[in-house]
């Protein structure tokens, strides 16, 4: 794997002049207000087919929702990007506010439809944000405590968010923009999951829509065998692999892929899950005739050793150990039943999908039942993640190798004080600033899942749920563990406390550093407004 | 400066002290000045282990007498039991010691291969007392009781202690006694000179090189046993001002001082109803969380340098928030003084890692007891008896993150990382990481045995970050502390004496322990044409 992604972040502004208006155009440069416009464009199309879809459904009525949120998104949209330009090089700062501010502004107005509609009143418009930003950022946490309520034009925009949320918008926009090759890997850097963005090709705009069309081909693969297994209609097909190509976990039923009860739906979200826990780099290699890439890859050799480790630990420990209900009552278990529930949970776990499994509140498919040993395994999955370069959330494994090998590097100093150990994963050698950068990203992640479980215990909730809610934030999961499990919401906990994990899912899906850095251009702008005052 | 070099010129230093001190088990002081070679080991092997097992051996020896004095009251057996274990230990660490150590031949790794020994020694010779009084009849239990008490760690086996004769009891907190003694040698003494975090074994920073505890292992050995001595006999004298008894003065500082945390009670502090003793025991705790060199300065009357360190300022900081925090959150109908006493009780408790108790946290309010939790795992200031992964670790990895995010957004600046006024090196960021690795490592492994085991997962995570940390008390199902491991499952017990273990040595010496170990089977197991083929193949 090349790694790139750096190196064209170091710009600085180059054919703007002092003025902000760049030259030989009238327009204001102003890279941040023109990719969030341009991201709320893209908005467009999926409101409107969510718009068709309760425009044809015969039980609910949130048509008006819809048609308003599509006409903030077109006028919001055009509005910021007409105007503006990201001029000839994009700022490392107005790239991190550009990805962060394009989030947000897209999960305000995908908040829209579920306030504006029957889904939320006003009084709880927070909720709704909450459920905009589980969806934007393909997390799958939810608020609704029954999801079959609602109408299915606006249930199809729950899904839809969560696939936009999954490649992401700004990778959209670098696909259709060619202004944006300049700053455009920087802009998917920053983005997309992952401690680089891999060239596909030469031109990081044909990179990007290759990505897409990859991830386009994964859900209607996806959907496609959804739809010809028996069970779920073409709706469902399509509304589950919106999720599953995006790891995102949203479902339209309240029991999630439960309501199913189908072993075939079940092995193909979990072979969609998987899939989509791996490089999309990968896929592309294997595609054009290289399928041994998967292999050479390290860290989609652990991520898959991990799974397969994991299912197989999983399956023993379920099959053996005693599993009690919520009633404690005992719960028969065969083999093949521990088989079929491990194997899901921990592809939808270890992928950061989120899908429930359960079949009624009592089955073992709620892995909340499981004994506390594969509790802890499952919030280990959560935390690692998936590959780099794919739609899954977490630290990534690739992360996780790297700050381990660079711990052990320091074990073996200690033998050889004068030694030249560099940090490698196989026989692939990872830069110093690389191995840094990661080591950094570890230590944040850590920091700001802490943080945020303080102040998620400081409203009141308990430990357990709220540590366990904060890596399932930070980590774009879903569901967690205790009260707040996948046969629950996340209505156990308070209303500030939900605002705390919105931010967090926020975070950890643009891979904190964006977050954390979106109001330097911002706080630059306003250093530089306010000299020029001076 | 060559190795050899360096060994004449503090070889001579050495003579000079040991002209006053005269301890045999420093024949040279060798032992320490080897810490500065990197020289590679050659010819002859080493006893570096017997060595570590020999200054064992030989520390217990006073211990164990002071035990037997106790133990007059309480029949024959425990006190011929303690007095000869103490004519032993005297021997026997005597004629351990008998063979001087090369400086310039010894290596880090031996050396804290050694130190993990030694703990391990201390357990095995805590066991045999146990054994031998008839205070356990069981190994696994003495095995347990004693590594608790190395440790310095609070999770007793006892539910009620008192049960128990004093002569044992007394060497109980004995045993914690010795292990932050071993604790605070090997920070001050040891592991500076391995190459070790130099740039934290001062928390005065800047100043480090100009005011350190000491320049030289042997003089630096002197004044850790000086200054824990002293810290001993003052906080003696406090308990029996405010009115603990002759016996429980004795033991109470026994554990407090090592941030041992035992008690002769079964509820702990709390058994004596009294502001006076807790407040006692809040400065005792601080003092043993404190780093060593600051009370030294404290001692030499250099308090306004004292309190310029960094680390005291971070410390001090943290502490005064958390009390505040868990004070807010936990007011209720009770006075106040009451309720501050109470917070900041538990705060220093479990920050200085020492485990004692006065009221149950574990059912306090959530946000209370998850900032508890977070200063129980990260513990007090480097260079003290305290475990964890300390205050200035946290701080100089947070100044690493902010380095990176700065690095974002310039990339090609070149910017250091800055812990206080000092510029700490890139090998010292990477240590700190490792540590952060290493000791989450520790805590993920014992939860997933703890919670395989019986343990709830809270309760599988808090036992296990616990015991990393050498503090004790744990979360328990349904919102309790668990102060005593007697609900434990006996291999979830088994599980926590290596983890305590590792804890108390700062995980670095165990592991290369372990690491040793293996070398050491698979160099047994393995033919030689195999190894040589392999070498082969790997110089290839």
């Amino acid at each position: 794997m090349r790694v790139l992604g750096r190196t064209d972040r170091s710009g600085v502004g180059g054919a703007a002049d002092s003025f902000g208006v760049d030259r030989g155009s009238t327009k204001k440069v102003a890279p941040t207000a023109h990719v969030v416009g341009l991201s709320l464009l893209f908005l467009i199309p999926g409101l409107a087919i969510a718009l068709a879809i309760e425009w044809a459904s015969a039980t609910s009525h949130d048509e008006w929702a819809l048609v308003l949120a599509l006409a903030i998104a077109a006028v919001a949209g055009f509005g910021l990007w007409l105007p503006t330009t990201v001029g000839a090089q994009i700022s490392t700062a107005s790239v991190f506010s550009a990805v962060a501010f394009s989030w947000l502004a897209c999960s305000m107005v995908g908040a829209v439809p579920y306030v504006a509609g029957s889904m939320f009143d006003l009084a709880h418009f927070d909720d709704a944000i909450f459920e905009a930003v589980s969806g934007f950022s393909a997390t799958g946490s939810t608020v609704l405590s029954d999801i079959e309520a609602n109408g299915r034009g606006i249930l199809m925009w729950r899904q839809i968010t969560q696939f936009y949320g999954g490649m992401g918008m700004v990778v959209l926009a670098v696909t259709v923009l060619p202004v944006l090759g300049v700053g455009g890997l920087a802009l998917m850097s920053a983005e997309a999951p992952g401690t680089s963005a891999d060239r596909l090709a030469p031109r990081v705009t044909e990179t990007a829509r290759m990505l897409w069309k990859l991830y386009l081909g994964v859900t209607v693969a996806v959907a496609a065998l959804l739809w010809a297994v028996p069970g779920p209609g073409l709706y469902d097909a399509v509304a589950h692999a919106l999720t599953t190509a995006s790891t995102g976990g949203f479902s339209t039923y309240n029991a999630s892929v439960g309501h199913f009860d189908s072993w075939l739906v079940e092995s193909v979200i979990v072979i969609g899950l998987f899939v989509c826990g791996m490089n999309f780099t990968l896929h592309h290699r294997a595609l054009r005739g290289d399928p041994r890439s998967y292999w050479r890859s390290p860290d989609t050799r652990l991520y898959i050793l991990i799974t397969l480790g994991a299912i197989a630990f999983a399956t023993v420990v379920n099959a053996v150990a005693t599993v009690v209900d919520t009633a404690g009552q005992v719960i028969e278990v065969s083999f093949a039943g521990a088989l079929r529930d491990s194997i899901f949970n921990v592809v939808t776990l270890g992928s950061s999908g989120g899908f429930g499994n359960a079949r009624g509140s009592d089955s073992l498919g709620n892995y909340v039942l499981w004994a506390p040993v594969l509790q802890i395994m499952l919030l280990i999955l959560m935390v690692v993640g998936g590959s780099v370069g794919s739609t899954a959330g977490g630290a990534k494994v690739f992360r996780a190798q790297v700050a381990f090998v660079h711990a052990v590097r320091r074990l073996k100093r200690l033998r050889h004080p004068a030694a030249v150990l560099p940090i490698k994963l196989g026989s692939q050698r990872v830069p110093t600033e690389i191995a840094h950068r990661v080591v950094g990203f570890m230590t944040l992640f850590l920091m700001i899942t802490l943080a945020g479980t303080v102040l998620v215990t400081a409203t009141g909730a308990p430990l357990l749920e709220a540590f366990s809610a904060s890596i399932s934030a930070m980590s774009n999961m879903g569901p967690a563990l205790g009260d707040a499990g996948p046969t629950s919401n996340f209505l156990v906990f308070s209303r500030p406390a939900r605002m705390v994990l919105a931010i967090l899912m926020m975070i950890g899906r643009l891979e904190l550093f964006a977050v954390l850095l979106m109001f330097a251009a911002p706080c630059a702008s306003i250093r530089r407004w306010a000299s020029g005052q001076r | 400066m060559t190795s050899g070099s360096a060994s004449g010129r503090f070889g001579q230093g050495h003579r000079k002290l040991l002209g006053r001190v005269r301890l045999p088990f420093f024949k040279s002081g060798a032992i320490f000045d080897s810490f500065r070679s990197r020289k590679p080991q050659t010819g002859r092997r080493l006893p570096v282990y017997r060595y570590a097992v020999g200054i064992v051996t030989l520390s217990a020896a006073l211990p164990l007498a002071v035990s037997g004095l106790f133990a007059i009251g309480d029949g024959l057996r425990p006190t011929v039991v303690f007095l000869v274990a103490a004519a032993g230990a005297t021997a026997g660490g005597m004629w351990l010691c008998r063979e001087r150590v090369h400086a310039a031949k010894l290596s880090p790794v031996p050396a804290l291969a050694g130190l993990t020994i030694a703990y391990l020694w201390l357990v095995f010779i805590s066991s045999g007392v146990y054994l031998a009084t008839g205070a356990f009849d069981r190994l696994d239990d003495a095995l347990y009781e004693s590594a608790v008490g190395a440790a310095t760690s609070a999770l007793t086996l006892l539910e009620d202690p008192a049960v128990l004769d004093d002569g044992v009891l007394v060497w109980r907190s004995a045993t914690q006694w010795l292990g932050g003694f071993g604790a605070l040698a090997a920070s001050a003494a040891l592991l500076p000179f391995l190459g070790g975090s130099r740039e934290f074994a001062d928390p005065r920073q800047r100043t480090a090189r100009k005011a350190a505890l000491a320049s030289r292992p042997v003089q630096a050995f002197k004044r850790v046993a000086v200054i824990y001595g002293a810290v001993s006999v003052v906080v003696t004298v406090a308990f029996w001002a405010v009115g603990l008894s002759f016996r429980d003065g004795i033991i109470h500082t026994f554990s407090t001082v090592s941030t041992g945390g035992f008690s002769p009670y079964a509820d702990s502090i709390a058994h004596f109803d009294s502001v006076a003793v807790e407040i006692v025991m809040i400065i005792a705790m601080l003092g043993a969380g404190m780093s060593l060199a600051l009370v030294w300065m404290l001692g030499r009357g250099q308090a306004f340098e004292a309190l310029r360190a960094y680390e005291l300022r971070v410390f001090a900081i943290v502490l005064v928030l958390a009390t505040g925090w868990i004070w807010w959150l936990t007011a209720d109908s009770r006075s106040w003084f009451r309720e501050a006493v109470d917070s900041a009780f538990s705060v220093v408790s479990l920050a200085t890692t020492t485990g004692a108790w006065i009221s149950d946290w574990g059912s306090w309010h959530p946000g209370a007891v998850t900032v508890l939790s977070i200063m129980l795992v990260v513990g007090g200031m480097v260079g003290s008896v305290a475990g964890g992964l300390r205050w200035i670790r946290v701080a100089g990895l947070m100044e690493f993150v902010w380095r990176e995010l700065q690095r974002q957004l310039h990339p090609r600046s070149v910017r250091t990382v800055r812990v206080g006024r000092t510029i700490i090196s890139e090998a010292a960021v990477d240590r700190i990481h490792a540590q952060l690795v290493f000791t989450m490592g520790a805590g993920v492994t014992g939860a997933i045995l703890l919670t395989a085991f019986g343990s709830t997962v809270v309760e599988g995570v808090s036992l296990a970050s616990s015991a990393v940390a050498t503090t004790g008390p744990a979360l328990g199902d349904g919102g309790t502390t668990i102060v005593t491991a007697a609900d434990l499952s006996r291999p979830a017990r088994l599980v926590l004496i290596p983890l305590m273990i590792a804890g108390r040595v700062a995980l670095y010496p165990a592991l290369v322990l372990a690491a040793v170990s293996v070398h050491f089977v698979t160099r047994r197991v393995t033919p030689t044409r195999v190894r040589r083929a392999m070498a082969v193949r790997r110089t290839r």
